[in-house]
């Protein structure tokens, strides 16, 4: 397998810039393009086929969310990590609603950027921590009796759910039970639990309702 | 607060020889973002909002908390009902924070 190539699009050539330095110095990634705008960027993967497109969210013409959209309907392979300077929830749960696999903050080191376009060539799905607490900043506004959101209120570097995981999260977040879940998904319900388990660790969350909670806020489910 | 937080952005861009070809195109930029920001203060209050965000966008990414907290505040400002006054004043302290990120990075 060859080095994962990215598509990078942003307004800022400092951040182009910077990311291609960045990522060049990492293994098994190739920067083969850059982009300034949303046209641009649609224009360069019909071009140049890339497997990930790093994109800023807000972009001069085409915003990252509209590219994303049209995208997943012309390019469905290319996977979508956005980048961003807001952390507003409110981008967060249209990205992912509008099939992104990532989501991070401009200000996201270069170990975690890779690991983002990684996991999004799995069909992994990774945020920023501080994007994740922005959106159970807005779960608990909604949602008062949420409660404690973590054992020892540390969150992972990222989230990363895996494609299954996903797929579990929404029927969780849709109020079904293992059992169900498990003749849904054609799994043993002890593999559902064992998802389920994995889901709140990674989402530093205690019970179901709050993973559902978020999995409704940040657009996983309907 | 920090004009420019070197320690972040040396972690984030992972070698000097990568922040150093970074702030040289920055700095840039520099001058189109000030203009920029100078000619919105003229235009609707949703361009001089996009010039903010933008102007964060790129103070952010160079890990400039002063920067970034004056372009949010500009931002913000422009999300209410504010006066004219209000609006120049701080359009103006952002492009005084770009001057001062500009000669803490050309010392970097």
């Amino acid at each position: 397998m060859g080095p994962i190539r990215v598509l990078l699009v942003d307004d800022h050539p400092v951040i182009l810039h910077g990311l291609k330095g960045m990522l060049s110095e990492l293994d098994g990634i190739e920067v083969i393009g850059q982009a300034q705008s949303g046209q641009e960027a649609l224009d360069l993967v019909q071009r140049l086929n890339p497997q990930v497109v790093l994109m800023d969210v807000r972009l001069p013409d085409l915003n990252g969310l509209e590219v994303t959209r049209r995208l997943k309907e012309s390019h469905p392979a290319v996977a979508v990590v956005l980048i961003t300077v807001s952390d507003s929830e409110l981008y967060l749960v249209e990205a992912l609603r509008w099939g992104a696999c990532g989501y991070l903050t401009k200000d996201s080191s270069a170990d975690l950027i890779a690991d983002a376009l990684r996991a999004a060539l799995r069909g992994g799905t990774v945020v920023s921590t501080s994007l994740v607490q922005s959106a159970f900043g807005a779960l608990a506004r909604a949602a008062q009796s949420l409660g404690p959101l973590s054992a020892d209120g540390q969150l992972p570097a990222v989230v990363e759910l895996t494609p299954r995981e996903l797929d579990v999260l929404r029927l969780v977040s849709a109020g079904e039970s293992n059992r169900l879940i498990s003749q849904k998904l054609s799994l043993a319900e002890v593999t559902v639990k064992k998802h389920v388990q994995s889901i709140l660790g990674k989402l530093g969350v205690q019970h179901r309702t709050q993973a559902a909670l978020l999995g409704v806020r940040l657009g996983l489910v309907d | 607060m920090q004009i420019f937080d070197k320690e972040a952005a040396l972690k984030a861009f992972g070698r000097e020889s990568i922040l150093k070809a970074s702030i040289i195109v920055y700095l840039e930029e520099v001058p189109a973002m000030q203009e920029r920001l100078q000619k919105s203060l003229s235009l609707p209050l949703s361009e001089l909002r996009e010039t903010a965000h933008w102007v964060k966008g790129a103070v952010s990414y160079m890990h400039a908390p002063a920067a970034r907290a004056t372009a949010q505040r500009l931002e913000e400002l422009c999300q209410g009902a504010p006066q004219p006054e209000e609006l120049a004043h701080v359009a103006g302290q952002l492009c005084h924070e770009l001057e001062r990120l500009g000669t803490e990075l050309a010392k970097a």
